[in-house]
């Protein structure tokens, strides 16, 4: 069996499996190995599979094809790990698929080209000054804190990774929330910075295991103040409408007439199970924010914000996080979430200040991390200490900004804005 | 047997789900950021070549299935049963008339194949997309009809009838795409 293995683009690591005879590789939907892009032409290359003797020709292509860096005119005999450059794309001929635990390209380090565009990458960079304005003008002060801690946010979702030194456990941030705080515990009021934050095993379309985080503190800031100041944050950069704002119950209402708040996990189920949809046997474990998140990326999250930014206010208490509760409505956090073209862009907080909820919450979590098989993580942290000796109140919020760059450019893929994603970093 | 955790999931894997073997043909991870991490699933079931849409979360775990492909040459057949040979090893497979379908029209003695192996056991069949056929029988066509467009059936070797043009006669060796079943064109016999 042979296949052609692409090694850069977005489709690196895709095996395209080759029939016995002839082959057809183009961007017509009859071509067997069928590749949809503009550079590509109808009908680009005709590759004969006559184990074990492999043919490939070019099949008059606007954009040509080369053969190990050599132009193909005419007909020639492939052996494998011979390189195929169709128009942009390359490809490796191999006669067996690497094992699915090897990480193709990193293992090969066959491809040392970004991921990205350059003029992607120059947007990127015009973008980034942008933001920067943006803080200026609003009176922020950029700052710099460490990546590794021996702290780390305890969240049952996240999957933060450690780093020994000299036989101490540290971690990579997955946000600099902690750092940023011990700063305004300390005297700072307005402050902001881009950075990297890394979390383990978030890999996809939207997610790089390492990632570059905006993240934002103000104090003596109401919540609405901070709703106002990322809408017009995104509006701004984006050259979009005002943003709107929906709440988490409003947006459940409105997608599939679920209440979040008050209906029973036993009514969550019977409207999934009206929804078509069938949850595997093993998730009866999963409680009832489990059942939300799954309605809320299947059926709600792809509603929000197809025409403006929209900001989605007041979520249930049991999703709080690093929130405080509202003051308001014991039901629901100081919580805010906005979403562009169903992209899930910032997420922010009226920060929890009470030391005490602050410890309630995390052993709470750490018990459920251990329910789910998950490491627990440490309680103790100078964030800890800091909101013992008094966090002003205040406002923040983290921004995706290689969404933003996504959302900017049009990307549908992280890699598209990222110069060298994980498996070629 | 391997067990493929959640962060494993990725286009091609092959796993066992309730029994039978599946490839896994598209993964998509989803995940609120503060939220449980879903990876929605798209797998093609081997046997029946059936989709089956599964999610699943962070943390579920699939069975990996023992699917190899492996090129083999046909051989016979004997009643029901189709006999190939493992053209790297020599091994024998048998495959059953269903498992075959409706592939018997082109298989001809030493012809290479494709055939997905589960467990050591083969499971489905493919012929080469184009096949060549030497015509048996065919009534003869009427004198100077060259359109294409008026066809009729003719036997091959196989004893399987193809459509093909008036023109064809006994003796000739036609091409057919077995794909889609159809004549594609006349070989000229060197």
């Amino acid at each position: 069996m042979a296949y052609l293995l692409a090694t850069n683009g977005l489709d690196r690591g895709q095996a395209y499996e080759l029939v016995l005879g002839d082959n057809f590789i183009g961007r017509d939907a009859d071509c067997n190995v069928h590749l949809n892009l503009p550079s590509v032409s109808r009908k680009h290359v005709r590759l004969v599979d006559e184990d074990p003797h492999f043919t490939i020709s070019d099949l008059n292509s606007a954009n040509g094809t080369k053969i190990n860096g050599h132009q193909l005119t005419n007909p020639v005999s492939l052996q494998p790990g011979d390189s195929i450059m169709i128009a942009d794309l390359e490809f490796s001929f191999v006669l067996k698929l690497p094992e699915i635990s090897e990480n193709i390209s990193a293992c090969n380090r066959t491809n040392h080209q970004p991921t990205a565009e350059v003029s992607t990458l120059q947007r990127r960079s015009e973008l980034l000054a942008q933001v920067r304005a943006f803080f200026c003008d609003h009176g922020f002060d950029e700052v710099e804190t460490p990546l590794l801690s021996i702290d780390t946010v305890v969240d049952r979702h996240l999957f933060p990774i450690p780093v020994v030194i000299h036989d101490e456990t540290f971690w990579l941030q997955t946000s600099p929330e902690f750092h940023m705080k011990r700063l305004l515990a300390n005297g700072m009021k307005a402050i902001y910075q881009i950075t990297r934050a890394f979390r383990n095993d978030e890999k996809g379309p939207y997610h790089n295991l390492e990632f570059t985080m905006l993240e934002w503190y103000r104090t003596s800031w109401s919540t609405d103040d901070a709703i106002t100041f990322l809408g017009s944050l995104v509006s701004t950069i984006l050259s979009t409408e005002a943003h709107q704002t929906i709440s988490y119950q409003q947006a459940f209402m409105a997608a599939i007439e679920i209440d979040p708040l008050e209906d029973s996990a036993a009514k969550l189920l019977h409207r999934i199970a009206s929804l078509d949809f069938q949850p595997p046997e093993n998730w009866r474990n999963m409680d009832r924010d489990g059942w939300l998140d799954l309605l809320f990326t299947e059926y709600v999250q792809p509603t929000l914000g197809l025409d403006v930014p929209t900001v989605l206010i007041d979520y249930p208490l049991s999703q709080a996080a690093l929130a405080r509760q509202n003051p308001d409505n014991p039901k629901v956090a100081d919580r805010f979430e906005l979403f562009f073209h169903g992209l899930e862009l910032a997420n922010g907080y009226h920060e929890l200040l009470d030391v005490q909820e602050l410890r309630r919450r995390n052993k709470l979590i750490n018990g459920q991390r251990e329910q789910d098989g998950q490491p627990q993580l440490p309680l103790a942290s100078y964030l800890d200490t800091a909101m013992q000796s008094g966090l002003p109140d205040c406002c923040g919020v983290a921004l995706g900004f290689d969404r933003l760059v996504m959302l900017a450019t049009g990307a549908t893929d992280i890699a598209e804005v990222i110069a060298f994603p994980f498996d070629r970093a | 047997m391997a067990t493929y955790k959640t962060n494993d999931f990725r286009k091609g894997l092959r796993v066992e789900i309730n029994g039978e073997p599946y490839m896994m043909i598209e993964m998509n991870f989803v995940k609120p950021g503060k939220g449980n991490a879903f990876y929605k699933c798209k797998l093609r079931n081997l046997l029946r070549n059936t989709i089956l849409d599964r999610t699943y979360k962070g943390g579920d775990s699939l069975e990996s299935a023992d699917v190899e492909e492996v090129g083999c040459q046909y051989l016979y057949k004997q009643g029901d049963t189709f006999f190939f040979m493992n053209s790297d090893d020599y091994d024998q497979y048998e495959l059953s008339s269903e498992q075959v379908g409706d592939y018997w029209k082109y298989l001809t003695e030493g012809m290479k194949c494709q055939t997905v192996l589960w467990n050591e056991n083969p499971i489905t069949l493919t012929p080469p997309n184009h096949v060549e056929l030497k015509v048996e029988y065919c009534e003869p066509g009427a004198k100077g009809d060259t359109a294409t467009s008026v066809t009729k059936p003719v036997t091959v070797e196989t004893g399987a009838e193809i459509l093909c043009p008036a023109f064809i006669e006994m003796g000739n060796v036609i091409k057919v795409d077995t794909r889609t079943g159809d004549y594609v064109e006349r070989v000229n016999q060197k």
